[in-house]
C-alpha cells in the first residue's frame, strides 16, 4: 500500500493529458479530469491514509474491504 | 492519541484522522506543484477529493469517538464519506476563530485543581469548542453559570471556582529585550497581568519602572544591579510571582571573578533570558 499523497500524483501519470503536436497545428489537451476508483484503504500507524488499487485476480479472499476514491483535477496555467 | 483494538488494527480519533488526511492532501498538492516546475507543458491542481472508507466506530469511556478501518472479512462495517475541496485563504480566515494576542491562551489544564475542573469537565468543554482559558472566560462571562451547569453537567461551584482561578494574575515566563541604547528590558509573560490600571512590579523586592502593560505581558526596566531573583507583579489586590534572570554585563562578570581572570562566557552567551 502507498500513502494517499503518493497515489494522487501517480493518478495523473496514468493518462496522456495532451495529444497532437503544435507543429501540425492541432493539439487536444485535457482541462479537467475526474477519477472514481474502487480502492483498498487502511489507516496507518500515524493516522495517515494508506491506499492501494484492488487486487483483482490476485485477491486472496482475505483482503480489506473496498472503499472508493474520487478525485477531480483541474488544469492550471503553468 | 490512538488505541489499538481488534487484532492490532489501530483506532483513531476522528479529528486526528482528518488532520492527518488534510496534511496528506497538502503534500499531494506540493507534489503536483513540484511536477509543474519540472517543465511539464500541463499542470494540474487537485480541486476536490472524496474518500469512502469502510470503518467501525468505537466510543471510548471518555466519550471520544474513534474509528478504525474494517479488517478483511469483518461484516457490518459503516461507510464514511469524507469530502475535501479547495478553499481560499479568505475562506479559511472567515471560518477560523480570531486568535487575539490579548486573549488568555493557556490550556484548560491550568484551571485544574482539587476543587477545580477535572478531565471529564475539560472534555465536555472541548466538545463545545472551549479549549483555552480565554475562550472559557469569554463563554462564562456572558452566561449564567447555572445554564452552563445544565448544559455541561459540571457543578456550578466548580465552574465559578474555575472562573475565579482564570482571572488570577499568573507569571509564566520572561525574556530580555534590548532597546536601541543597549540597555536590557525585562518582558514578563503571563496572564491577567493588568486590569486596566498599570500593575506594580518588584524585582528582588524593589519596585521598577513599568514601561508597557498588557494582559499577557509586562515590559519593565530593571535597575543596573538587578541580575536574578524573585519578581512580583501586583495587579490590584492580587499578585503573581516568579523568578527572573538577566544577562550579566562583562564588567559585572569580571567583578565576580577572583583576580579578574578570563571570562568563561560572554554576556551574549547567556542569551535573551531563560525560564525561571
Amino acid at each position: 500500500m502507498i500513502t494517499l499523497e503518493q497515489m494522487v500524483p501517480e493518478m495523473l501519470d496514468t493518462l496522456s493529458l495532451q495529444v497532437g503536436d503544435e507543429g501540425s497545428g492541432l493539439v487536444v489537451s485535457v482541462v479537467e479530469l475526474a477519477f472514481d476508483l474502487p480502492m483498498e484503504a487502511q489507516i496507518g500507524d500515524a493516522g495517515q491514509l494508506l491506499v492501494s488499487a484492488p487486487r483483482g485476480r490476485l485477491a486472496t479472499g482475505f483482503d480489506p474491504q473496498h472503499g472508493r476514491l474520487r478525485a477531480r483535477f483541474v488544469r492550471e496555467a503553468p | 492519541m490512538n488505541g489499538r483494538t481488534r487484532g492490532g488494527v489501530p483506532a483513531f480519533a476522528v479529528e486526528e484522522f482528518v488532520q492527518a488526511l488534510s496534511a496528506q492532501l497538502d503534500l499531494a498538492q506540493d507534489a503536483l506543484a513540484l511536477k509543474a516546475r519540472t517543465g511539464r507543458p500541463l499542470t494540474f491542481a487537485l480541486k476536490d477529493l472524496a474518500v469512502e472508507l469502510k470503518v467501525f466506530w468505537e466510543v471510548q469511556p471518555d466519550g471520544r469517538l474513534m474509528l478504525r478501518h474494517a479488517a478483511p472479512n469483518e461484516a457490518g462495517a459503516s461507510t464514511v464519506n469524507l469530502g475535501f475541496t479547495t478553499i481560499t485563504r479568505q475562506m479559511v480566515e472567515e471560518n477560523t476563530l480570531a486568535m487575539s494576542m490579548d486573549e488568555d491562551g493557556r490550556g484548560m489544564g491550568e484551571l485544574a485543581g482539587p476543587a477545580g475542573l477535572d478531565d471529564a469537565d475539560r472534555r465536555k468543554l472541548e466538545l463545545v469548542g472551549v479549549r483555552t482559558v480565554g475562550q472559557f472566560r469569554r463563554v462564562m462571562e456572558g452566561t449564567d453559570p447555572r445554564q452552563m451547569e445544565a448544559l455541561l453537567g459540571t457543578p456550578v461551584d466548580r465552574l465559578r471556582l474555575a472562573l475565579e482561578q482564570s482571572s488570577m494574575p499568573v507569571v509564566t515566563g520572561h525574556d530580555v529585550v534590548r532597546r536601541h541604547d543597549g540597555r536590557p528590558l525585562l518582558r514578563i509573560q503571563g496572564a491577567n497581568l493588568t486590569n486596566g490600571a498599570r500593575p506594580r512590579v518588584r524585582l528582588q523586592g524593589e519596585a521598577v519602572e513599568v514601561i508597557e502593560a498588557k494582559p499577557h505581558e509586562v515590559l519593565v526596566r530593571p535597575m543596573s544591579h538587578h541580575t536574578e531573583g524573585e519578581l512580583e507583579v501586583e495587579v490590584g489586590d492580587r499578585s503573581a510571582t516568579g523568578f527572573f534572570e538577566l544577562p550579566r554585563t562583562s564588567a559585572d562578570a569580571a567583578a565576580r571573578r577572583p583576580n579578574g581572570g578570563p571570562a568563561p562566557h560572554s554576556a551574549s552567551d547567556l542569551g535573551d533570558g531563560g525560564q525561571p
